[in-house]
């Protein structure tokens, strides 16, 4: 390295490896395989709106009914209309995090930090900061002119809004103001963060305000002042010793729930330290999550007296609200090395007591964050016409319950089922969950791509018999394995008895609700009991359970 | 349980480490009495805290036993771990707790727990029950671990090098508190310290580490009554260190040589004399120097 | 009671804390049926093991020069000045031994040395 520009150039190749050839990877795969996926299926990118083309070959798919070959349809078509544009979004969204510099310290006080050791370097600030800002824009200009020139991009009238790479710059180099001049006030600067996020993503609705020349540039001008600011104030310390004063958690902190004053049982001690460390912070944030845009846009409407949201729009919207909590709580799920502590390694309790406890408490933070998801769908009908989007979705009252409970199910599953991986303490088990995802994210594509073609569906079509016994053979491989599991840690004393007869209890009320869920509510046709039976029996997690005290164990005592 | 009472608080059988390729731990045995304190010295990387998580049960032992009052840590690591009371250098106390919701934590696995007597170690302490533990200073964060470690009076208080990087104020707190606890009938401390001065003044039993091997056990007394310091004079300036058996280390130059030997002192002043030297003092080292002697002998 | 220990002397700390008691019972700063501390409260004044006390208060108890009683604690045994003398000559006899080997090893003789303790007892003794 001969200069200190080729210093930072490298530290961002070496930090964001992965993620760099993930992008360009995305770029050339939607280049490359993009055109003659859309040929496969019979959709065509080039005409002028791709949402009336997604509708139009829907409906005929949507008529049937729901089956997996269609359900498998749906998703490849929603892939093809909205992949290139999600792609394109998530590339520069990854990019401005790239250029905001922040490394993840789990040790630090604030974990998303600039790293002070730059500051320790002889370059000046005004390098540093002219080095971030520039670098930033120039890789977003060239970002964003790749994905628009190269990738036949369907074209959608939401997204033409986002066509402009001004608008994606002045994103970045706000992104990077308000990173920096939040520096240790983590939670504030994730609310702001996401607020201004939500703003830009839905920035096409309130038309009037963002469509005038000035906006933009005077956004751009703040955010690239306060960046600067803020860099310095970072460097000589000035920011600390600031505490927001503030009343309202002097009020609240004698009504705060401080736990009881003496915990009954090791395993209520346990509970309260999951509860605190990782559930309750996941709530507040998919709250923040969830709640952030939803006001932010009210308060906007309210001030600025924009239009309702349209139909489109309104759809998306309560899309994206109902899936951040599963994004989420698998996103954290994935964090390997929280419970590895030596401080709770070193407590007198089973690993049993620890397994069931994160249970517990997961259940507790999704049930929690999932009210506030629904007290914000609530609140959709105040943004819009939510009756028309109601009526386009045709999915009846019951089925979206349904749909709801079966997300909260699958978020708490998402700890439920990761955990065995990721705390084994087994490096190359911690990526099977994500293995896992992808690799049933490529079988419904690969089912989508070969129901189109008529030789292998009538193919597919021979195995369809086959399937409810396949399924019970599973559901008999399942049962196999939670059986060994459990006999293995109750002869090892990792899981008391009455531990297990409480989860074999929970895991039987589960099955018995989801069944409920799925059979009273939307009623399927006979020819599917079976089959989704079965299904629901595999899908809530027992033999995973049985391993994760074995996986807790065997990272313990290494 | 239905064990007799154990002799030992602590008793390590032919206990071997490897990690990768290096031999952390190499045929170690070593036996603690109960009510008695237990000085663990050894260079950086000599196999103390190897030793110690085998203790903790956090790490197996790939040969060889270990039994803390009479439990094997990996599969009755409940049996074990709540009789013990263990600092360690990290200080790895959850940074989001505050101290008073740490002590009700940690009340709520030991039952023994004396929530007045963590009261008075608390004030004593001087730790604010309201602050948050990432607020803490580094002594103040010992401190707190001492204090989760003190408040239930465990059977053996386990100690991985407790005073790294503390002033000497908290360093008389862990101190006391090792006094403290052996003070009461029948409670056994273990500490790893390369602090030998602190391991001079507190420790009953000593045993030296070096390279994953123990070199040295015994009583402190003993051990530094069998080590003789030797100042010996020769008739002619020696060009580089005499060679005498016998002696563990010789250091010095021109006439006048220290040698420091371990219980081979009538062989070692026999070859003094032959090389042309006579003793003109002798008293006992101090374990510092003894330290010092066997980490030049071994590296030889 | 004010004690001193120092870990690197070389000499054990029992044969220190013996030592010095010895010392202050001599000089009379201990008098004859004073409590000593109790073992705990010394072990943790001087931050020492108490089996090293104990291991002090032993020798001590074995020259003489204290007294347990049942249960109440260690005191100073009343025994009068020659246990006192025989203490104090001991002391004084180590000192002497220190001082003559000093004198060998800078080559004065032993006459020379008396004149010398002389002399310099007379030029100090105005000053009293």
């Amino acid at each position: 390295m001969h200069s200190p520009s080729a210093a930072l150039a490298w530290e961002i190749w070496r930090r964001h490896r992965p993620r760099l050839i993930a992008i360009v990877g995305m770029l050339l795969g939607f280049v490359l395989v993009y055109p003659r996926l859309c040929a496969v299926t019979g959709f065509n990118p080039d005409t002028p709106d791709a949402l009336d083309e997604f509708v139009r070959k829907f409906l005929p798919i949507a008529n049937g009914g729901p089956t997996p070959l269609r359900i498998g349809q749906f998703f490849v078509l929603l892939f093809l209309v909205g992949g290139p544009a999600t792609a394109m979004l998530l590339s520069l969204l990854c990019v401005t995090w790239m250029f905001t510099f922040i490394e993840f310290n789990p040790n630090a006080k604030d974990p998303v930090t600039f790293p002070a050791r730059l500051f320790t370097l002889p370059i000046s600030t005004s390098f540093l900061y002219w080095w971030l800002v520039l670098g930033g824009v120039t890789a977003i200009f060239v970002l964003f002119e790749s994905w628009i020139h190269l990738v036949r991009q369907p074209h959608l009238e939401i997204f033409g809004e986002y066509q402009d790479c001004f608008g994606w710059m002045t994103l970045m180099v706000l992104a990077q103001g308000i990173v920096w001049a939040l520096a240790g006030w983590p939670i504030t600067r994730l609310l702001v963060l996401v607020g201004v996020l939500f703003s830009f993503l839905f920035s096409p609705t309130w038309g009037g305000v963002f469509g005038s020349p000035w906006v933009l540039p005077t956004l751009f001008f703040l955010g690239a002042v306060l960046a600067r600011v803020s860099l310095q104030k970072m460097r000589h310390g000035q920011w600390q010793g600031w505490t927001w004063k503030w009343a309202i958690p002097g009020i609240f902190a004698w009504t705060k729930m401080r736990g009881p004053a003496r915990f009954s049982s090791p395993a209520q001690a346990q509970l309260w330290f999951e509860w605190r460390r990782f559930a309750r912070p996941l709530c507040i944030l998919v709250t923040a999550l969830v709640a952030v845009p939803v006001v932010t846009h009210l308060l906007l409407r309210v001030a600025l007296g924009g239009a309702p949201l349209q139909t489109d729009t309104l759809f998306a919207f309560t899309v994206v609200l109902v899936v951040i909590p599963p994004v989420i709580h698998f996103l954290s799920s994935m964090s390997p090395d929280r419970t590895h502590q030596p401080f709770l390694m070193v407590r007198p309790m089973t690993d049993g007591v620890m397994t069931m406890t994160v249970l517990k408490a997961a259940a507790i933070g999704t049930t929690v964050s999932w009210v506030a998801v629904i007290a914000m769908l609530a609140t959709m009908p105040l943004l819009g016409d939510f009756r028309t989007v109601e009526r386009n979705v045709s999915v009846l009252p019951e089925c979206r319950g349904a749909i709801i409970i079966g997300l909260i199910f699958g978020s708490w599953r998402m700890f439920a089922v990761n955990h065995c991986f990721t705390r084994s303490g087994i490096r190359s088990l911690a990526g099977v969950p994500v293995l896992m995802f992808l690799a049933l994210y490529a079988v419904a594509i690969m089912l989508s791509v070969a129901l189109h073609s008529d030789y292998w569906v009538v193919i597919l079509q021979r195995f369809v018999p086959f399937v409810p016994g396949l399924l019970a053979g599973l559901v008999a491989v399942k049962l196999l394995l939670a059986y060994l599991g459990f006999r293995v840690c109750l002869k090892r004393r990792l899981l008391a008895p009455s531990e297990l007869a409480g989860y074999l209890a929970v895991w039987v009320v589960l099955v018995a609700a989801l069944l409920a869920v799925v059979f009273i509510l939307p009623r399927p046709p006979k020819e599917l009991i079976l089959p989704l039976s079965l299904g629901v029996v595999l899908i809530v997690p027992l033999a995973r359970i049985a391993f994760s005290p074995i996986a807790l164990a065997h990272s313990r005592h290494s | 349980m239905n064990t007799p009472a154990p002799a030992n608080a602590v008793e390590v059988t032919g206990l071997s480490r490897k990690f990768s390729s290096k031999l952390a731990l190499n045929q170690v045995s070593l036996k603690v009495k109960p009510g008695r304190v237990f000085g663990l010295v050894g260079a950086n990387g000599a196999g103390k805290t190897t030793l110690i998580k085998h203790l903790l049960g956090r790490l197996k032992p790939e040969s060889g036993s270990v039994r803390v009052f009479g439990f094997d840590p990996v599969n009755d690591p409940v049996a074990v771990l709540g009789r013990i009371g263990y600092l360690s250098e990290n200080r790895d106390l959850p940074a989001w707790m505050r101290v008073d919701e740490l002590l009700r934590y940690t009340a709520a696995f030991y039952p023994q727990w004396d929530m007045a007597y963590a009261e008075e170690l608390r004030r004593q302490f001087g730790l604010e029950p309201r602050a948050k533990i990432k607020t803490l200073s580094r002594g103040e964060n010992a401190k707190a671990g001492l204090l989760i470690a003190l408040a239930y009076r465990p059977e053996m208080l386990l100690l991985d090098e407790p005073s790294s990087g503390l002033d000497p104020v908290v360093r008389r707190d862990i101190l006391e508190a090792i006094i403290r606890t052996v003070a009461d009938e029948g409670r056994t401390v273990l500490f790893s310290s390369h602090l030998l001065e602190e391991v001079d003044r507190v420790a009953d039993d000593l045993a030296m580490m070096f390279d994953g091997r123990v070199v040295l056990a015994g009583a402190l007394d003993d051990v530094k009554e069998s080590h003789r310091r030797l100042v010996l004079r020769f008739d002619s300036p020696q060009p580089s260190a005499p060679k005498v058996a016998g002696a563990l280390s010789i250091t010095g130059s021109g006439k006048e040589w220290t040698a420091i030997c371990n219980g081979k002192r009538d062989e070692a002043v026999a070859e003094a004399l032959r090389a042309g030297g006579k003793v003109v003092a002798e008293d006992s080292p101090s374990l510092d120097e003894i330290f010092v002697a066997w980490a030049g002998a071994k590296s030889t | 009671m004010q004690l001193h220990i120092s870990t690197g002397d070389g000499l054990p700390i029992y044969l220190q804390i013996a030592n010095q008691v010895k010392y202050l019972v001599a000089s009379g700063r201990l008098a004859p049926g004073d409590e000593l501390s109790p073992i705990r409260v010394l072990a943790h004044q001087l931050l020492v093991n108490p089996n090293t006390v104990a291991r002090a208060y032993l020798e001590l108890e074995r020259d003489g020069v204290v007294q347990k009683r049942h249960g109440s604690g260690t005191y100073v045994s009343d025994s009068g000045s020659p246990l006192a003398r025989k203490e104090r000559v001991k002391i004084l006899s180590e000192r002497v031994d220190a001082l003559l080997a000093e004198a060998r090893h800078l080559e004065v003789e032993p006459q020379e040395l008396l004149r010398l303790i002389k002399e310099r007892s007379q030029s100090i003794q105005p000053k009293e």
